[in-house]
């Protein structure tokens, strides 16, 4: 018998509800078919709430198959059990492509799985966004959260990029930026297959972010590129959006991978980055 | 023919800060464990009424203050405390304590640390002591925005300058006996608990949860992770008992935001821009309508910190029993 016990506050209920009026039945079955992590009480340690979850994911549908029209390939190369990691590029400033891949493997992965996107931590410290972040799936970027949630058998989606390529120039938005090794050090350290993933197609949203990264060729003008893009500055327009899965980077018998050295682990990271970057030019030759 | 293993010794525990809840309760089990022959138990205060009625063949109490090194050279000379011949320290007393209305200000509050360490001297040269435990809290860890989720046992502690003082005591006396690891006369475990939640425990998250207003930071609601006082009880119960050394992480069965656990309570949550929570917690605890001072459990109240307890399950055995109730 517990003490405490699973009283539901008012935004599960209206959230549950919710849920049952709009979502559509194959998006019931797939998500009524997912393990959603609970510690209890219906929250996980890194502070998914399943009646939010559920409810963020009908929200990504509509956007997946209404909004975008998202088409996927190559998604039998995802392992069917285990943790793995899931390594897309960026396209634009707003990371809608990590919300279009978890409704992809959610809708089209066999068995549907949740994958947990990993956020930069900065987040965290921001009012009320920190509290949807983490209650709709979403976790803080941390090493210590990183091997958690490997340990516990999930699957996470790391953008290797880093949060710079989110101000990438519409010029350079199908050129990935140099990946970050950490990647690949931790798919070595908990001998887990990274999935290299090309995304086309969320670009066309650019924001009004003024960084720029160090490798990205200055404008002759931002204001101008702002004027030109007009409102899709701040609203992602409805392009199609494409996602395509390359085999799997594997880790577990390959020996030398074992005794790893930085100009190794390098070296994986380039034909990582070399793959995902193929991934994207078959997905623009397809046009 | 096999060779018998020689039986564990029988364990004979002294109790810093005897008087205090947790180390009551860990004294009165104990008493009740056939495998403990002794408990002796020090505090600053006279005797309390409810130890009077234990086995006095099992028991022994002590007026000490540990921290003042004459009055702890005394306790380890005396008669009857050599007589009992102590071989396991359990040190839970780490004085002033962390919340309450009767925190004197001018407390020299380094006294914690300095006293740690005679006490582990202490330990150290006595023939008969083999093993010694701290308790410690998880507000020796540093956390910020984005701090690991999982804070196992090797997660940055909070070295922060700035940090307030009695958590820099808590860290330096944690770091004090993790020197002291590689020892080969004494076994040292260190306890880092969860916000602990009991009857009469002065945790900040015990004491913040007991008022009747709670303000929070407008826009957080971390996910805390809260254990019960009798499972950590349990816990120092079986680090007094197994020959393990090393930090080991507890925390409780049940995992939700904050506003869960308020609700719970029968609180009133009361969110208020972040930079007026501190103030707040000030007034109510002027107005005596609370005894949570911010300083030490502030960072409950916008970011998670929850302990990973793997270690603890795998070579201790520990896994909490009971469910926090209010």
């Amino acid at each position: 018998m517990t003490g405490l016990s699973l009283e539901k506050g008012w935004w599960r209920v209206v959230s549950d509800r919710t849920f049952d009026w709009t979502a559509s039945d194959v998006l019931k079955s797939r998500i009524g078919r997912l393990d959603l992590p609970d510690e209890g009480l219906g929250y996980d340690r890194f502070g998914l709430e399943s009646s939010s979850a559920r409810l963020s994911l009908d929200l990504y549908h509509w956007l997946y198959v209404r909004y975008f029209r998202t088409q996927s390939f190559g998604i039998e190369h995802l392992p069917q059990r285990g943790p793995y990691i899931l390594a897309p590029n960026h396209t634009g400033p707003f990371p809608l492509e990590a919300l279009m891949i978890m409704v992809d493997v959610l809708l089209h992965g066999s068995p549907p799985r949740l994958v947990r996107p990993l956020v930069n931590r900065s987040l965290s410290a921001l009012p009320y966004v920190n509290i949807v972040l983490s209650r709709t799936g979403c976790v803080w970027a941390s090493r210590s959260n990183m091997d958690g949630l490997l340990n516990s058998g999930q699957p996470i989606m790391l953008f290797p990029e880093g949060p710079r390529a989110l101000a990438k120039r519409l010029a350079r938005r199908h050129r990935t930026m140099s990946f970050n090794p950490a990647v690949v050090e931790l798919a070595i350290k908990h001998q887990v297959p990274i999935v290299p993933v090309g995304v086309v197609g969320l670009s066309n949203a650019r924001g009004l972010l003024p960084y720029e990264g160090p490798d990205v060729p200055q404008p002759a003008s931002v204001d101008d590129e702002i004027l030109r893009l007009g409102l899709s500055n701040i609203v992602p327009v409805p392009t199609r959006v494409r996602i395509q899965y390359g085999a799997p980077f594997l880790f577990h018998d390959d020996s030398s991978v074992q005794d790893h050295t930085p100009t190794l682990v390098r070296s994986m990271t380039d034909r990582l980055q070399s793959e995902v970057q193929r991934l994207i030019d078959d997905l623009l030759a397809q046009d | 023919m096999a060779e018998l293993e020689s039986p564990a010794p029988a364990r004979r525990v002294l109790i810093t800060g005897v008087t205090n809840p947790l180390a009551r309760q860990l004294a009165e089990e104990l008493l009740l464990d056939g495998a403990v022959e002794f408990v002796a138990g020090v505090d600053t205060v006279e005797e309390p009424y409810y130890f009077r009625d234990l086995d006095r063949s099992r028991f022994l109490y002590k007026r000490a203050n540990i921290y003042k090194s004459r009055e702890l050279g005394n306790l380890f000379l005396s008669e009857d405390f050599r007589a009992a011949r102590i071989n396991t320290v359990v040190h839970a007393s780490f004085a002033p304590p962390l919340t309450g209305l009767q925190v004197p200000i001018a407390t020299p509050l380094s006294t914690n640390v300095q006293g740690t360490k005679q006490l582990l001297e202490r330990c150290i040269e006595s023939p008969d002591i083999r093993r010694f435990i701290f308790l410690s809290s998880f507000l020796v860890y540093q956390v910020r925005p984005g701090s690991g989720t999982y804070l196992d046992e090797t997660a940055d502690l909070n070295f922060d300058a700035d940090a307030e003082r009695p958590i820099q005591d808590r860290v330096d006396a944690d770091m004090l006996c993790r020197t002291w690891f590689e020892s080969d006369k004494l076994d040292i475990a260190v306890l880092r608990p969860a916000p602990i939640i009991g009857r009469n425990i002065d945790g900040p998250l015990n004491l913040y949860l007991d008022a009747p207003f709670c303000p929070v930071p407008m826009g957080f609601d971390p996910i805390v992770n809260p254990i019960h006082a009798r499972d950590v009880v349990r816990a120092l119960q079986l680090l007094v008992h197994r020959d393990v050394k090393g930090v080991f992480n507890v925390a409780g069965k049940e995992m939700a935001p904050l506003s869960f656990f308020i609700r719970m309570a029968g609180a009133t949550r009361v969110p208020i821009p972040a930079s007026t929570v501190r103030p707040s917690a000030r007034l109510l605890r002027f107005i005596r309508a609370s005894r949570f001072d911010h300083t030490f459990g502030g960072c409950l109240l916008r970011y998670p910190c929850l302990l990973d307890t793997r270690k603890a399950r795998e070579l201790l055995g520990f896994e909490p029993n009971f469910h926090i109730k209010f």
